[in-house]
C-alpha cells in the first residue's frame, strides 16, 4: 500500500504517541510496509530523543526569564526613543508653522517685507500644514511597522 | 500546582503584581518542555551551540507574547505545540540565512559521543545528518512529538497535502538508511 494515500497514517502517528493500538491498526500495519518502516523509525527516533533529553541539563529558568526581561526592557527603551524622536520632528514642524503664522500676522499689518502679502503667506501656511500632516502620518506608519517587527 | 494550572495562571498574569507568579508558572512550563525542545533543536540543527542559542530565543519569544496581548490562554499540549512552532520558525530563519549547521565545519559545536550504546545513537545521528533539514523536522515532529499532519502544517507553514508527500519521502529515505543492510554497505 502506498503510504501517501494511507488513510491510517494520522491514526498510526497517534497510536505511536499514545500506545493505544486498535485491532484494525495492528492488522493494517502487518500489510503496510511503509507503516512498518514508520514504526521502526519512530522507535529509533524516540529512543534517541529520550537519551538526548535525559543527558541535557538546561540552564535555570530564572536565567532565561531574566534574559527575556532584559530584552523586553530594551525593546521598551527603543520604542520610547523612537517616540521622543517623533515628538522632536513634530515640534520642529509645528514651530515652523507657528513662525509662518506669526510672519503672516505681521505682514497683514505691513510690519515686514512689503512684497509678502497675506495670500502668499496663506498658501505657505497651508503647504506647511499639509507637510506636517504627511510627515506625521509617515512617522506614524513607520513607527507602527517597527513596533510590529519588534513586538 | 499542576502544569495546566500554571499555564492558566500564567495566561491570567498580565497585572504587574502577578510577575512573581508569572515566573513560577513559567518555570513549570520551562521544566517540562526545555529538554524535549532542546533535543529537537539539536537533532534538526546538528549543533549543540545552535540548539542552546535557539532554545533561549524560543522562550524569549514565547514570553514576549505575554506582553503583546496576554493571549496565552493555552492548555499544556497547545503550549508545547506553540513552543515547537517558534523553534521551527527560528530554524527556518537560520536556513534562509544560509546557515545549515550539519554542513558546517565546527567540531566544537557538535554533540559529544555518548558512553552507553553509542552505535545506536550514531545511527540516528547519521540518518538525520543524511537528510535535508526539512525532512529532519517533519520526521521529528511526526514521530517524536506525535503531531498530526495538520499540526505539522501549522508549525512549518506548509500545507497539509505537502506534509503528507514530504513526510512520505523523508520516512522512506530515513528507513532505508536505518536498515542494517544499508548500514553495512555504507
Amino acid at each position: 500500500m502506498n503510504a501517501m494515500r494511507c488513510r491510517y497514517e494520522n491514526e498510526m502517528i497517534r497510536a505511536l504517541q499514545t500506545g493505544a493500538w486498535s485491532e484494525s491498526l495492528i492488522e493494517h500495519q502487518k500489510n503496510c510496509a511503509d507503516c512498518r518502516d514508520a514504526v521502526v523509525l519512530a522507535q529509533a527516533l524516540r529512543r534517541d530523543a529520550n537519551d538526548v533529553a535525559a543527558r541535557y541539563a538546561p540552564p535555570p529558568s530564572a536565567q532565561v526569564w531574566a534574559a527575556a526581561e532584559r530584552r523586553r526592557r530594551m525593546a521598551a527603551l527603543e520604542r520610547a526613543t523612537r517616540f521622543v524622536f517623533a515628538l522632536k520632528i513634530a515640534g520642529l514642524i509645528y514651530a515652523a508653522v507657528l513662525v509662518l503664522w506669526g510672519v503672516r500676522a505681521l505682514a497683514v499689518h505691513g510690519v515686514i517685507v512689503p512684497g509678502l502679502d497675506s495670500k502668499l503667506l496663506n498658501t505657505a501656511i497651508e503647504g506647511a500644514g499639509l507637510a506636517a500632516l504627511l510627515v506625521g502620518s509617515g512617522l506614524w506608519y513607520t513607527l507602527r511597522g517597527d513596533e510590529r517587527r519588534t513586538g | 500546582m499542576t502544569l495546566a494550572e500554571s499555564i492558566t495562571n500564567y495566561a491570567a498574569g498580565a497585572s504587574p503584581d502577578a510577575s512573581a507568579l508569572d515566573e513560577a508558572a513559567f518555570q513549570l512550563i520551562y521544566d517540562s518542555t526545555a529538554r524535549p525542545l532542546w533535543a529537537y533543536l539539536l537533532r534538526v540543527s546538528g549543533r549543540r551551540d545552535v540548539a542552546d542559542d535557539l532554545l533561549q530565543e524560543t522562550y524569549c519569544r514565547f514570553l514576549r507574547r505575554r506582553d503583546a496581548k496576554g493571549e496565552l490562554a493555552m492548555n499544556e499540549a497547545e503550549t508545547r505545540s506553540y513552543l515547537f512552532r517558534i523553534a521551527t520558525n527560528l530554524l527556518r530563519d537560520r536556513w534562509r540565512r544560509g546557515e545549515n549547521a550539519f554542513d558546517g565545519d565546527g567540531d566544537a559545536g557538535e554533540e559529544p559521543v555518548v558512553e552507553d550504546d553509542p552505535a545506536a545513537k550514531m545511527d540516528v545521528r547519521r540518518v538525520m545528518q543524511a537528510l535535508k533539514p526539512r525532512a529532519r523536522q517533519l520526521l521529528w515532529l511526526a514521530y517524536v512529538e506525535g503531531m498530526s499532519h495538520a499540526e505539522i502544517a501549522e508549525a512549518t507553514g506548509l500545507n497539509v497535502l505537502s506534509i503528507r508527500l514530504l513526510l512520505f519521502r523523508a520516512r522512506r529515505h530515513a528507513a532505508g538508511l536505518l536498515r542494517p543492510d544499508t548500514m553495512e554497505t555504507r
